[in-house]
C-alpha cells in the first residue's frame, strides 16, 4: 500500500467533490492511502498526492513545481495550509514543501529514495542526513503522520529567495521496530514533538527552490513558536 | 557558474566593462561617499550551522535550533533593539539591522591559489564561493570546474562566459554578499547574490571604485549601511540601584537624612561601536554609533521631599567601586511600613547618536533602563 502526501485544508470542500475529483485524477495511488482518505487536493485547485505510481495522474494534480513523492504504507505527510496564489510566495512555499517531502520519502526508505539531495543544502541537509541515518540499517521503520501548518513566508528578497516558517506537529510519527511492528520510541526527542521551522529557500540556477538553512524552535519555548501547539 | 550580468557600461582607467544582456537593475541609492574594497577584518556571515543534538531518546533526533532571533557573526552578537529586552524595564525602538548586504572582499590577487579551496570565506575568491555553496547555495558547476574558473581569473584570463570586467586588472575588486542573521540572512544573502548577477555567481569581479564614486550593485556596504550594522551591535548596560545606607533592615536608611544612590552599570555606561571598512588604495569608510547618557530619574512616590543632581546636565549618578556616592541622593520623608520596604527606581535614558566618515549622521531613538531596588527607611526618634 502506497502512503500519501496530503493536504488537509478542505474543511469547505464536500465528500462528493472530492470523491469525484478523487476519481478523476488520483487514480491509483493516494486513493490508497494509509490514512484511509479519498485523495488529496491542493487548495490552490490542484492535487498534490504523493503518488508517484501514478505518474500520468500526479502530472495533471500536482501544482507547478510540487513534486510527489510515494510513501511506505502507514506514513504521511500533511500540509494544512494552502499554497499561496502567485508570486515567489508560492515558490518558496513548493521549494519548502519540496523539502519536506523529500526529507520523509528519504527517511521512510532508509535512505534508498534520494531525490532529497536536489532539494535541500547547508545545515538542512545535515540535519536531513541526520535523520535518514537513524533508520538506514533497517532496524526500525518510520510511522505515523507529520502534520506542517500555519505555513508562511514572512520575508522575500528580490523574487530569488526567501524564508518560510511553518509550525510541525511531529507527535505522531514513531519509530517502529520492524521486526515485531512494535513502536519503540520516538523520531524526534520529547521537546521537539510540536515546534516552529524557519527556513532559507532559494532559487537555483536550475530554477526550482531549494531549502539551505533550518532553524526550529520548540513550541515549549514559546514566542511566536508557542503557537505551533 | 558565470551568470548573465546586466547591462551597465562603466570606464575604469580606459577600460571598458563588457556589457550583458538584459537592462539595468535598480540600484540602491548610497550615500554620497566612496565605496571600495572591505579587508577581510570586516566578514560577518552567518555562524557555524546549528549542530544536530542527539536525542534524548532511543533513535530520537532534535532538528537543528534556533537562534532565537537573534544572530551571530564574527563572535560579535547582535540585538534586535536598542535598550529594549537588555534589562528588565529596557524599552526602545525595535531594531532589526540589514539583513544582508553586498560589500567588497578581495582583491583580484586574491582569486586562486594552489590547494584551494581553503573552506574559509575570508582567504580569496574562490574559497568564498565553495564556502558559501557549503552554507546551502546550489553549487552550479563541478569543484574541478570551479577551480579552473577561479586559476584563471587569477592569472587574468576571462574564462569562457565571462561576464566580468573585460580586461581583468589586479586592481579589480571582488565583490560577496555578507549578512548577520542565521536564516533570514542567508535567504537575503542567496536573493542578493542572484539580483546583481554577480560574475561567479556568489562573487563578482568588479572594476575599483574612484573617489567618489558608488558601487552600482544593489545593496552595496555604504556608510549609512554600517551604521545600521554598528546600532544593531550596541548593548545597553544592564543596570541596577545602589543605595548608601543600604535601605536592608540592618542598614536602613533614615528620614529626613540623605539617602545616597548610584546606577551599578553593568558594562560600559556610554556604550559605542564603530565599524569601519578597510579600503585598497583609497580612504577606508566608518560608522560610528554613540549611546550617551543624558538622564537618571529617580522615583518613588510620594516617599521622599527633594533630590539632588539627578537630571543635571553631566550628573552621571554613577556607582564608585559599587558603592554610592554624594553626588546623588534622596531624602526620605516617612519611614517604611513595618512589614514592607519602599521601592525606589531609577530610570536611565540614553541619546543615541550616529556618525560616518562621509559626514553624514545624525540622532537615533533613544533608548532607557530602569532598575528598581527595595529601601528599608526608619525614623529616629529621640527619646526625652
Amino acid at each position: 500500500m502506497i502512503g500519501m502526501r496530503m493536504r488537509k485544508a478542505l474543511t469547505g470542500i464536500s465528500l462528493a467533490v472530492l470523491l469525484t475529483l478523487g476519481s478523476a485524477g488520483c487514480a491509483s495511488g493516494s486513493g490508497g492511502s494509509s490514512g484511509g482518505s479519498s485523495g488529496a487536493l491542493d487548495p490552490a485547485g490542484a492535487s498534490s498526492s504523493g503518488s508517484d505510481a501514478s505518474p500520468a495522474a500526479d502530472a495533471t494534480q500536482s501544482a507547478a513545481g510540487v513534486q510527489s513523492f510515494t510513501f511506505p504504507s502507514g506514513v504521511q505527510v500533511q500540509f494544512q495550509t494552502q499554497l499561496p496564489a502567485s508570486g515567489p510566495q508560492r515558490t518558496a512555499v513548493i521549494g519548502y514543501e519540496n523539502y519536506v517531502d523529500s526529507m520523509w520519502a528519504a527517511v521512510s526508505t532508509g535512505g534508498a529514495n534520494t531525490t532529497y539531495e536536489k532539494y535541500i543544502g547547508g545545515n538542512a541537509l545535515s540535519f536531513a542526513n541526520s535523520l535518514i541515518s537513524e533508520f538506514r540499517n533497517g532496524d526500525d521503520k518510520l510511522s505515523g503522520t507529520v502534520v506542517y501548518f500555519d505555513i508562511s513566508v514572512p520575508q522575500t528578497f528580490y523574487g530569488e529567495s526567501a524564508v518560510v516558517q511553518s509550525c510541525v506537529d511531529a507527535s505522531g510519527l514513531n519509530m517502529v521496530s520492524a521486526a515485531t511492528g512494535k513502536v519503540t520510541g520516538t523520531v524526534f526527542d520529547s521537546s521537539y514533538q510540536h515546534y516552529q521551522e524557519q527556513v532559507a529557500v532559494g532559487k537555483s540556477p536550475a530554477g526550482y527552490w531549494t531549502v539551505s538553512h533550518t532553524e526550529n524552535s520548540p513550541a515549549s519555548s514559546g514566542g511566536a513558536a508557542g503557537d505551533c501547539i | 557558474m558565470n551568470s548573465v550580468r546586466n547591462t551597465h557600461v562603466r570606464n575604469r582607467h580606459g577600460r571598458v566593462r563588457r556589457s550583458g544582456i538584459g537592462s539595468i537593475g535598480i540600484r540602491v541609492a548610497v550615500p554620497s561617499m566612496l565605496l571600495a574594497a572591505l579587508a577581510g577584518a570586516f566578514v560577518a556571515g552567518p555562524a557555524a550551522a546549528p549542530a544536530l543534538a542527539a536525542g534524548s531518546g532511543s533513535g530520537s533526533v532534535q532538528p537543528p535550533t534556533s537562534a532565537t532571533g537573534s544572530g551571530s557573526s564574527n563572535g560579535s552578537t547582535y540585538i534586535s533593539s536598542i535598550g529594549g529586552g537588555t534589562s528588565a524595564g529596557g524599552s526602545g525602538t525595535p531594531w532589526t539591522p540589514p539583513p544582508c548586504w553586498i560589500q567588497p572582499f578581495f582583491p583580484q590577487t586574491q582569486t586562486y591559489k594552489s590547494g584551494d579551496p581553503s573552506g574559509s570565506q575570508t582567504t580569496d575568491a574562490d574559497s568564498y564561493y565553495s564556502w558559501f555553496v557549503s552554507q546551502g547555495a546550489p553549487a552550479t558547476e563541478s569543484p574541478a570546474q570551479v577551480a579552473a574558473e577561479f586559476k584563471s581569473i587569477q592569472n587574468r584570463k576571462a574564462p569562457a562566459g565571462w561576464t566580468g570586467p573585460s580586461h581583468i586588472e589586479a586592481d579589480d575588486v571582488w565583490w560577496a554578499v555578507n549578512w548577520t542573521d542565521n536564516t533570514t540572512g542567508f535567504a537575503c544573502a542567496e536573493g542578493l547574490a542572484a539580483e546583481n548577477k554577480l560574475s561567479n555567481t556568489y562573487i563578482g569581479l568588479e572594476p575599483p571604485l574612484q573617489n567618489g564614486q558608488q558601487s552600482p550593485l544593489t545593496g552595496a556596504i555604504s556608510p549609512y549601511v554600517l551604521s545600521q550594522i554598528a546600532r544593531a551591535e550596541i548593548t545597553l548596560p544592564k543596570i541596577s540601584v545602589v543605595t548608601s545606607p543600604p535601605g536592608t533592615a540592618a542598614k536602613a536608611a533614615v528620614v529626613n537624612t540623605p539617602t545616597y544612590v548610584a546606577v551599578n552599570y553593568q558594562g560600559q555606561m556610554d556604550p559605542s561601536k564603530t565599524k569601519t571598512a578597510y579600503l585598497w588604495g583609497l580612504a577606508p569608510i566608518w560608522a560610528s554609533v554613540q549611546a550617551t547618557v543624558t538622564s537618571v530619574t529617580v522615583s518613588a512616590p510620594g516617599l521622599f521631599s527633594s533630590s539632588k543632581g539627578f537630571g543635571t546636565p553631566g550628573q552621571t549618578c554613577a556607582a564608585v567601586n559599587g558603592q554610592a556616592t554624594p553626588a546623588c541622593s534622596v531624602t526620605f520623608t516617612s519611614p517604611s511600613n513595618s512589614n514592607a520596604p519602599d521601592n525606589l527606581t531609577v530610570t536611565v535614558t540614553w541619546k543615541v547618536t550616529w556618525s560616518t566618515s562621509g559626514g553624514t549622521g545624525g540622532t537615533l531613538n533613544s533608548g532607557s533602563q530602569s532598575s528598581t531596588a527595595s529601601v528599608t527607611v526608619d525614623e529616629i526618634q529621640s527619646q526625652s
